[in-house]
């Protein structure tokens, strides 16, 4: 009677491992090209704890409060630029 | 309006909470909270912009929109002086009036320009692209950006009417700066007609008048319209001696002169002119004298007009511009308070 193989004998098996292995090594130096990138270009946002604003946001989102306030005027060009 | 629309709350800069940009307090009474708040946030460059727009902010720094270098240099050729220190008359003239043109990250992105209007575009919406008409046009729209639209003079430019904006030619270095100081806007680099219209190439043209003029002749002394010029430029104390207000006249002239500065990427024999507003006594409420080296520097400049039609009145024959000498800066175009040194840029006619 043959002997039956092994399943970590099986070159089907050690094709699927060589596969799973090589995408991980992929995806890993990605990771690392991604995170050289934002730190070189600090375009990303980085982590800022918002602060509780609920009064300026209770005046400044009503329109009848904020309809009243008179915007202030300009003592400059007035759009005279070139 | 200093309306902030819901909306806005549930946005990345919305969540930060008001205080995270503009200081304060999250106070009851109006007084309390506003009492250490800071309105233009983006006026510190290193401030709260830079902590998630660090690439920008560190271009910008040298951007002509927030150090207005050339207006300074401007400034200080016409006065013959090496720097701004050096006087105090100049510096608050520069203070009180040329600073308006500073932009900030939030002039063209959040708010209008305060030269312009001020206010919120849309009810604290950050816009990544700005609107041009809300933002461009509020500091450039008395000339290039007013014409481009047709907002000034007779149409509007052809790009403009075909949907293009400021954005579409000008990269996005001419807005942010690309980390190199520039003593002017002329010294960065600005787009060119040919970057799109490549096959007008002088030499390579199906139309002969390019081949035959295209080395000579700046685009725009072919194919833009009257531009807006400005004269008699004076500036004024305003009640509470805190700005200068400028005044002047303006007039629609189409004027080709000489080029004044021809360098290699405009080296055209023959460009479009605009009168800019100075004159020699433009700030004497200041202190007088404050230009004495006026009139060796020309205050008709070159300018790229931005209403640009493909058929103009100049180019509709060649008898219209070549026996058409009302195009061509002459001595009875000078006024008695011009420079002197415009003369050189008069067109030698028969």
């Amino acid at each position: 009677m043959a002997k039956k193989d092994k399943f970590y004998n099986n070159r089907l098996f050690s094709a699927v491992i060589m596969i799973v292995i090589a995408v991980g090594l992929l995806f890993g130096y990605q990771l690392t090209r991604k995170s050289e990138h934002i730190a070189r270009k600090l375009t990303t946002p980085v982590a800022i704890d918002p602060i509780d604003s609920s009064s300026c946001i209770i005046c400044h989102t009503s329109e009848a409060i904020i309809g009243s306030v008179v915007m202030e005027s300009s003592e400059g060009h007035g759009g005279q630029g070139g | 309006m200093y309306l902030v629309s819901k909306e806005f709350l549930d946005t990345a800069h919305g969540q930060l909470g008001c205080i995270n940009c503009h200081g304060g307090e999250n106070a009851q009474t109006q007084a309390e909270a506003h009492a250490t708040m800071n309105p233009y946030p983006s006026a510190d460059i290193d401030g709260i912009c830079s902590k998630c727009h660090g690439g920008v902010t560190e271009t910008f720094e040298f951007s002509i929109h927030n150090n207005i270098k050339g207006m300074e240099n401007g400034l200080m050729a016409f006065s013959g002086k090496d720097s701004m220190p050096d006087s105090p008359a100049h510096a608050e003239a520069f203070g009180m009036n040329c600073i308006n043109c500073h932009a900030t990250c939030g002039d063209c992105h959040v708010s209008r320009p305060k030269p312009y209007t001020g206010g919120l575009i849309s009810q604290h919406e950050f816009f990544k692209t700005p609107p041009m008409e809300e933002t461009c046009y509020g500091c450039h729209g008395a000339r290039n950006a007013g014409e481009f639209m047709g907002e000034v003079g007779f149409s509007g430019d052809v790009h403009f009417e075909k949907g293009m904006t400021c954005m579409d030619c000008h990269p996005i270095e001419n807005f942010h700066g690309d980390g190199q100081e520039y003593d002017s806007m002329w010294e960065q680099p600005l787009p060119s007609c040919l970057d799109c219209h490549e096959d007008e190439k002088p030499g390579n043209s199906e139309i002969q008048a390019h081949n035959v003029h295209g080395e000579d002749l700046s685009c725009q002394v072919c194919h833009a319209q009257a531009n807006n010029n400005c004269f008699e430029c004076h500036v004024d104390y305003n009640e509470d001696k805190t700005a200068l207000k400028s005044s002047s006249q303006t007039k629609l002239m189409f004027k080709i002169g000489l080029n004044p500065n021809p360098t290699p990427e405009r080296p055209y024999k023959y460009v479009t002119l605009r009168h800019i507003p100075t004159a020699k006594d433009t700030f004497d409420s200041v202190e007088e004298g404050m230009l004495p080296n006026f009139d060796n520097i020309n205050n008709w400049k070159y300018s790229p007009t931005h209403n640009i039609q493909k058929n103009t009145f100049q180019n509709e024959s060649c008898e219209s511009c070549h026996e058409n000498d009302k195009l061509f800066l002459n001595e009875k175009d000078l006024w008695e308070s011009d420079s002197e040194e415009n003369k050189r840029l008069i067109v030698p006619r028969p």
